[in-house]
């Protein structure tokens, strides 16, 4: 009975080992407490045979060893499964390994911003590949990460590699992984972090060595044809709805093309949502404001051009 | 209806009921300034240079907060050993000689802000002035609070009623005396 | 040192708001704390349907947007802990039972006592009117970890509802400063009040519990009352405590948030353990097993329970290291409580066991408390909480401890008590129906979400659309479950209200001592007059002394002389 997800991370077998090892001696002995309380309950029900209680107060040594060495059972289990858990935690999180590569993760609203080493291999350099929601690594390779934010608590979790970390504003922290599959996993926000934490969902997209340098090349992100992948992958719907209801932002329903009033540098204007207008917008957000709507709270979103003109083609089917 | 003495209190009392009212009030206290403290103290550690934040905090007035809160806490004891004697005059004046005290205290704090600020170093200056005014604030509502008390128990007093409550305001007052006396060198002192 | 008695009171606001007597006091606790629950209860039904059948009109309401979802989520868990469960554990049932248990007239300040009552009703008018403020409630969750819940982050001020979070500050510290205020009171009275013979270890377990549980308060608000000023101060006037731009650190207020938050749980635990203790002695008819025991391994629990706290900030950004002690020390931390559940057991051993609807209860809370204190052992355990943490495995173990302690232990200790103070015996069959529904469809709600947090669904979300993973069949199957089961149990509380107010009509007169019980409570008439005794009571034996050898009856009041 396995509800864990799949696990690809390197130290993930010791975290599920852990899980299963509490688990076994958990569940025993929550069976044998739970089995003597019900079989006291029912057989020392009163009935006609049974009359009156025996007088036990359980304070000689006689009487509490009853309970006295079952505890000391249940202590040397949980010392025992604290040096299980010492060991584990620091292999995950005290022991940093030397990093086969280095991202920089920050965590925003709403969204996560990864910063990968470009071709030069190096973190922090010209050709750094910078992502929104798309992390991207090779697969069987030391990533060692600086985990920011920058405005509130978010957390990084990512449940197929059973990792972890918050992000607080004000610092960076470092962590590490090692996926040993291929394949794109999901990269949620485990700290509310306002309203839009609902939507706050990045991938990690494991490739193959070959592929993963094609991708350090030539990086491409996106290129879904889904619109609402895009919307939810890029945390657009966490504030903007496409049915009309009104969330934070306005919603999709019967944008393109309508005359809207804006607020750009604190004056007030008519435009009309086309494509530059969308592109504007997504890139940035804070130059102009429909009217009614809180001001400088959208982020900028990375979308690719050709993200947005798929977007823009089911914009216009949503009269 | 006849109900159970209500001197209950009283005759079972095995520790006399105000006593440990106070000091319930007075650890609760010391726990809230106790956490305040703490927080300031690991930011301090953390953060050295606030020792220059801290230069420009009036020494010499802060000592002579001291020296008025000391002396009040002195002035309230022998208010407190006038009311066991009965003296009723001496507890009136006493405690107001304490009230005093109290007034000097808010005074020089006052004028203390009103430089402070008028030289920029408001409540959002830096996170060492939050300390210091959320700090010195709390502890100025306490020793408001305290001289009111002191006053309320003395009108009573003077009139020969609910004298053991002078022991009880003046333990307070002691309390409010050593929050001082640990935010003073904190404050004023480590630069 | 006299201080007269009050005289009975005849008007109606000095007798029912404007009260001193400690039982009416009890009584005004009490049905805030219910009214309370209804609130707290309503906002679980909203966001539950919202994951059920997310973005679906809710019947009663209407669509729940985003932000209300995180309005409804973070009001909850406040409503429930400082709204509910203490005012109904502690300072209701405090009242009730301390003055009585130690054969007292009243508490030793019974002014002071209302005072307390009416500082706890504003916080709670203020709590409530902050949900009608412009921007709504406050939605940074009940743990209101800044940055979000400081607003020093740009932008936020069009964001967050800014009266709303400053409301609930105030309501909080208010709350706090009510309940340090009645705390005085269960201590002097435990201390001073204690009829001749009653000695401390002849005390019911339930009053050093209560005691106990308000010393553990009064020691780890502190801090906390420190950093609810600092949020304060950082929202409205710009001080940067929490700020890192300011130099200021956003994990300071986790640690005072859970220096407070950790002792709590056993604030609100340990009246529960009490009515435990005094329910299965009673409807077992034998003694408390290993009573000093119990207390000493609860005062251990205590101690213990304030060097646990950093477990909830495993992957907060602490220093790793730090984690390996709160680890060990959050392991042991069950020491106690198994101490606790063993001692249940072998009370229940070679008794002679009635199921009444407070032993139901009492039982119950044994048997689920139990899955609660074994699933915290994932979460204590550093390594697998790097997994568990914010998904929903921690919301069931914490509901499984907390539900057990404050709907088990709540209904509990109503039955048992309410012969006592309203005068009549409530509705058995009512109660068992009531039992049995509620019990049955709690586990329907929970169960189901240990699996879905092990599969890894994470914690506040509003709507899980945008989580393919998330999304699966199995998993939609389990949210709708577990809310069908909530609407169960909603349906089911009815039962207690109808119980409540019929019998208080129309149930059979309650005697004196309708349990054949032995504390002193049960001395007294039901209810009980004003000044309680008639006069003072003697004391000559532990409240326990059930089924001794050698007497007829199967128990033995502690006032009676032979």
């Amino acid at each position: 009975m396995n509800f864990l997800p799949e696990n690809i991370a390197t130290y993930g077998t010791q975290i599920d080992g852990l899980a299963a090892l509490i688990s076994w001696l958990g569940l025993t002995s929550f069976v044998l407490a739970e089995a003597a309380l019900v079989y006291a309950a029912f057989r020392y029900r009163r009935s006609e045979k049974r009359k009156r209680a025996a007088y036990i107060k359980g304070e000689s040594w006689g009487q509490a060893k009853w309970i006295f060495i079952p505890l000391i059972l249940v202590v040397l289990l949980d010392i025992f499964i604290d040096i299980k858990t010492t060991a584990v935690w620091k292999q995950v999180k005290i022991d940093l390994p030397t990093a086969d590569m280095n991202v920089r993760i920050v965590g925003q609203q709403f969204n996560w911003q990864f910063t990968h080493p470009g071709k030069d291999g190096k973190l922090g350099t010209e050709d750094d590949v910078k992502t929104t929601n798309e992390l991207h690594v090779p697969v069987d390779t030391n990533v060692v990460f600086e985990l920011g934010a920058k405005d509130v608590l978010h957390s990084f979790f990512v449940p197929a590699l059973r990792l972890t970390q918050d992000a607080v504003p004000g610092r960076f922290i470092h962590g590490w992984f090692n996926a040993t599959k291929p394949g794109k996993y999901e990269i949620a926000c485990g700290q509310i972090c306002g309203t839009g934490h609902t939507g706050m969902r990045g991938m990690l997209i494991v490739h193959n060595k070959e592929e993963f340098q094609k991708w350090v090349e030539n990086p491409v992100t996106g290129g879904s044809t889904d619109p609402m992948e895009i919307l939810k992958g890029n945390g657009c719907t966490s504030c903007h709805s496409v049915d009309g209801t009104r969330v934070v932002g306005p919603s999709y329903k019967g944008i393109w093309g309508r005359s809207e009033t804006v607020i750009t540098d604190g004056a007030e204007r008519q435009v009309v949502v086309d494509e530059a207008y969308i592109k504007k917008s997504i890139r940035e957000p804070k130059a102009d404001t429909v009217k009614g709507y809180p001001a400088g709270v959208m982020p900028a979103g990375t979308l690719s051009d050709a993200d947005i003109d798929v977007l823009i083609k089911y914009f216009k089917t949503l009269k | 209806m006849s109900s159970v003495a209500t001197n209950q209190k009283v005759e079972f009392g095995r520790v006399p009921l105000g006593r440990i009212a106070m000091w319930w009030v007075i650890a609760s206290e010391v726990v809230i300034f106790g956490g305040l403290i703490t927080c300031y103290l690991l930011y301090r550690i953390r953060y050295p240079e606030w020792g220059h934040e801290a230069a420009h905090t009036n020494t010499w007035l802060g000592a002579l907060n001291t020296f008025v809160l000391l002396t009040s806490s002195f002035t309230i004891v022998l208010a407190h050993a006038a009311s066991t004697k009965g003296e009723l005059k001496k507890v009136w004046l006493y405690s107001l000689c304490t009230i005093l005290g109290g007034f000097i205290f808010l005074g020089v704090k006052a004028v203390e802000y009103t430089t402070e600020i008028h030289h920029g170093f408001t409540i959002t200056k830096s996170v060492f002035w939050s300390f210091y005014y959320v700090m010195t604030g709390l502890h100025a509502s306490h020793v408001i609070a305290g001289m009111t008390a002191i006053f309320v128990v003395a009108l009573k007093a003077r009139k020969g009623e609910h004298l053991h409550r002078v022991e009880m305001a003046g333990l307070y007052w002691h309390f409010v005396d050593v929050v001082w006396i640990f935010l003073f060198p904190l404050l004023y002192i480590a630069k | 040192m006299s201080h007269a008695m009050h005289a009975a009171p005849t008007s109606f606001l000095r007798k029912y708001v404007f009260a001193t007597d400690h039982k009416v006091i009890g009584m005004q606790y009490l049905i805030t704390g219910i009214l309370m629950a209804l609130v707290g209860g309503f906002l679980s039904y909203l966001f539950r349907m919202q994951l059920a059948f997310p973005g679906e009109s809710i019947p009663g309401f209407g669509k729940l947007a985003a932000s209300q979802y995180n309005i409804a989520i973070t009001m909850h868990g406040t409503i429930m802990v400082f709204w509910v469960a203490m005012p109904i554990l502690l300072a209701a049932f405090g009242n009730f039972l301390i003055p009585l248990m130690v054969g007292a007239d009243d508490m030793a300040f019974p002014t002071l006592n209302m005072m307390s009552y009416q500082v706890f009703f504003i916080s709670t008018v203020i709590l409530l009117v902050s949900f009608f403020v412009p921007g709504g409630a406050f939605a940074a969750g009940w743990t209101a970890y800044p940055p979000l819940s400081a607003g020093t982050y740009a932008g936020s001020k069009d964001f967050l509802s800014n009266m709303g979070g400053h409301l609930w500050i105030i309501a909080i510290a208010l709350e706090f400063i009510a309940f340090l205020m009645g705390g005085i009171n269960f201590l002097v009275t435990s201390f001073n009040m204690r009829a001749p013979g009653l000695s401390w270890f002849r005390l019911p377990v339930v009053v050093w519990m209560l005691d106990l549980a308000v010393l553990l308060f009064m020691f780890s608000i502190g801090p906390l009352l420190a950093g609810a000023i600092m949020l304060l101060f950082d929202r409205t006037v710009g001080t940067g405590f929490y700020d890192p731009a300011q130099g200021g650190d956003p994990i300071l207020f986790q640690h005072l948030f859970w220096f407070f938050g950790h002792p709590e749980v056993y604030v609100m635990l340990l009246p529960t353990l009490g009515f435990l203790c005094e329910i299965l002695a009673t409807f077992a008819r034998k003694p408390i097993f290993g009573y000093k025991y119990i207390l000493y391994f609860t005062f251990g629990a205590a101690l213990l329970s304030f060097i646990v706290w950093a477990h909830h900030q495993f992957v907060s950004g602490i220093n790793p290291r730090m984690a390996n002690f709160f680890s060990l020390t959050t392991l042991l931390i069950s020491v106690p409580f198994t101490v606790i559940v063993f001692a249940s057991i072998a009370t229940l051993w070679r008794g002679n066991i009635q199921f009444s609807v407070p032993m139901l209860w009492a039982v119950g809370f044994v048997a689920e408390f139990m899955i609660g204190g074994v699933t915290g052992v994932y979460l204590g355990s550093s390594a697998f909480d790097i997994y568990a943490h914010d998904t929903y495995f921690v919301i069931a173990h914490f509901h499984y401890a907390l539900i057990p302690t404050v709907v088990f232990g709540g209904f509990a200790a109503i039955h048992f008590w309410y012969p006592k103070f309203m005068g009549r015996m409530p509705n058995e069959t009512l109660g068992k129906w009531h039992f049995w529904i509620t019990a049955i469809a709690f586990n329907g709600i929970f169960l189901p979400l240990f699996f879905t947090g092990l599969m890894g669904e994470h914690r506040r979300i509003f709507d899980y659309s945008a989580w393919p993973s998330l999304m699966t069949d199995e998993m939609k199957l389990y949210r709708k479950f577990a809310t069908t089961s909530l609407l169960v149990l909603l349906a089911a509380q009815p039962l207690f209200f109808i119980n409540m107010i019929y019998s208080y009509f129309k149930g059979a007169w309650a005697v004196n001592n309708p349990y054949k019980a032995n504390s002193l409570e049960w001395s007294v008439p039901s209810p009980p007059p004003h000044g309680n005794f008639t006069e003072v009571p003697t004391v000559y034996r532990g409240a326990y002394e059930f089924s001794v050898p050698g007497r007829e009856a199967d128990y033995w009041p502690q006032d009676a002389k032979s």
